[in-house]
């Protein structure tokens, strides 16, 4: 018999407002995150959403960990991942339909995230949390369940190839 | 200037961005799709998911599939996962047990050995019950639970991501489907014989799409809907309709049983329709408000339904219940003084006995 039931238990008052000040405090970090990777004011905003729901639907297992913002984080990676392209096309949808959309992408003077956002996605992902969430290595190793090592060669390779496009000398 | 200086202004642009930003207030529980499930000790079960109709239901359209192969499913980041047990904050974990409505139409009739569209599944471990492939031993991830659906909860790779197809489900099972026909439920079926006074032949559509190619190669998502017909070939083309399935489907266009009630409309406290009729499995209710400040719950707290709030006016928010019991459930607003004032009322339930759909239990 597998034990693969996923127990998901009666949300009370108290978790519920756990959960509020956890929203609270999250919305905007993610939102930067998403934002930047995203492109879409709009599409961030969607995926901050489905992030937060999730962990709402969670909540009971992830309020018990360490850092419940780096469980979030992790999710709003993966959805950016696999829905950002189907937001995107939602979105577009939505904007024939009339509804109005915030499409704003992030404010950049030098279109850097642009450039972050053409990054193979694990490179871009590190990017993001290297300067944007200001997280060591090892951090990001954790979040992203990759040994410390490959974060630094991705963080390494993306800051070449940043460098290159911007005319920098890698510092 | 060097580039970890422009990064982090780059950063700090984004930063101030969303510094500026105001947070929406938290509607998140509302949306939330929570799937509170209980088994009390008198077998009554209530699933709630409440959910607000919100604009992602354009979604439901474009994430379904016009190719027999959907591009990218092979590249990672498609379910249903594995539950990963080392890691409960895995968020793949999330999508660990879909489901799919499933109908094998035959020549006018829904395929099923227990009613039209419902069927057991044939093999199970005789010690756990516990749904297997023909071996009688290895654990099926794809399976039914006489209900018509699709049930995808992989414990192996063979029934996890690209590889919960179709056509897998009909081998799990025992059975085979191709273009050319289908085995099932011990019928066969082959292109060219009688259906209804002349030759037959397969079609097949997902969420009322018509398909083309192999059936079995279908690669399946949460929440669709497969008919797999054998029709007369004047008809190849006639969609049979939704399977009788659906109504088993956890999800908002599954449920048939549909109801709408309103929470104080014009000022009075009472629920409108107070009273109404439905039948064992799910039932989708969508709650309106007239004014704001109400709630809609279970009198009995055997029952364990997490109040809806229904705190703003003129919105709908959607709860999900599901009754494996017939009886009368009384539902009353929780906010004091409503109830005694007559902010209650009751679904008479009746049917047979459903098993608890397998992801709630």
């Amino acid at each position: 018999m597998h034990a693969m039931k996923m127990v998901q238990p009666v949300m009370t008052a108290t978790t519920t407002a756990e959960f509020d000040a956890f929203y609270g405090e999250q919305y905007q970090p993610l939102m930067r995150l998403a934002w930047a990777l995203a492109g879409s004011k709009a599409v961030a905003e969607d995926l901050v959403q489905e992030t937060m729901l999730r962990v709402y639907r969670h909540w009971s297992k992830v309020a018990g960990y360490d850092r419940p913002g780096a469980w979030a984080r992790r999710v709003l990676l993966n959805l950016a991942t696999s829905r950002g392209r189907r937001l995107t096309v939602e979105a577009r949808g939505l904007a024939r339909l009339g509804k109005p959309r915030d499409t704003t992408p992030p404010p950049d003077d030098e279109d850097i995230w642009t450039l972050v956002r053409a990054l193979p996605k694990r490179e871009a992902q590190v990017v993001a949390l290297f300067y944007l969430e200001d997280m060591t290595v090892d951090e990001i190793a954790t979040l992203l369940e990759s040994p410390a090592g490959t974060i630094k060669s991705l963080l390494h390779r993306a800051r070449k190839s940043l460098a290159e496009q911007l005319g920098e000398v890698e510092s | 200037m060097s580039l970890d200086d422009r990064m982090r202004r780059a950063a700090e642009r984004v930063e101030g961005a969303t510094m500026n930003m105001e947070v929406p207030e938290n509607e998140v529980p509302r949306r939330a799709r929570v799937r509170t499930i209980t088994r009390a000790s008198a077998g009554v079960v209530a699933l709630v998911a409440i959910t607000l109709l919100a604009v992602s239901t354009i979604g439901v359209t474009t994430h379904k599939h016009a190719d027999v192969a959907k591009p990218g499913a092979s590249a990672g980041g498609v379910g249903p996962f594995i539950v990963n047990q080392e890691n409960p904050s895995d968020p793949h974990n999330a999508d660990s047990h879909w489901h799919a409505a499933l109908g094998v139409w035959n020549c006018g009739q829904w395929m099923g050995d227990i009613k039209p569209g419902t069927w057991k599944w044939p093999n199970h471990n005789a010690q756990t019950a516990s749904p297997t492939l023909p071996d009688g031993s290895t654990y099926a991830g794809m399976h039914s639970h006489e209900d018509g659906i699709i049930h995808m909860e992989p414990a192996y790779p063979a029934d996890a991501g690209k590889n919960a197809t179709v056509g897998r489900y009909f081998d799990s099972g025992g059975w085979t489907v191709s273009t050319d026909g289908f085995f099932f439920l011990n019928t066969a079926r082959h292109n060219g014989q009688p259906c209804n006074g002349e030759a037959g032949q397969i079609s097949w559509w997902v969420n009322g799409q018509q398909m083309h190619g192999d059936p079995a190669s279908y690669k399946l998502y949460d929440n669709d809907t497969v008919v797999i017909a054998y029709l007369p070939q004047s008809h190849a083309d006639a969609y049979p309709g939704n399977p009788p399935s659906v109504v088993n489907l956890p999800s908002e266009a599954g449920a048939l049983n549909h109801f709408n009630i309103t929470a104080d409309s014009g000022g009075a406290l009472k629920f409108v329709p107070s009273s109404f009729n439905a039948t064992t499995g799910i039932a989708e209710i969508d709650l309106t408000t007239g004014a704001a400040g109400h709630s809609f719950t279970f009198a009995d707290p055997a029952i364990h339904f997490s109040a809806v709030n229904l705190s703003d006016s003129r919105t709908t928010t959607k709860a999900y219940l599901f009754f494996a019991k017939p009886g009368d459930y009384q539902f009353m607003c929780t906010i004091p003084g409503h109830a005694a004032a007559g902010e209650t009322g009751v679904i008479h339930v009746t049917g047979s006995e459903q098993p608890l759909p397998h992801n709630l239990r």
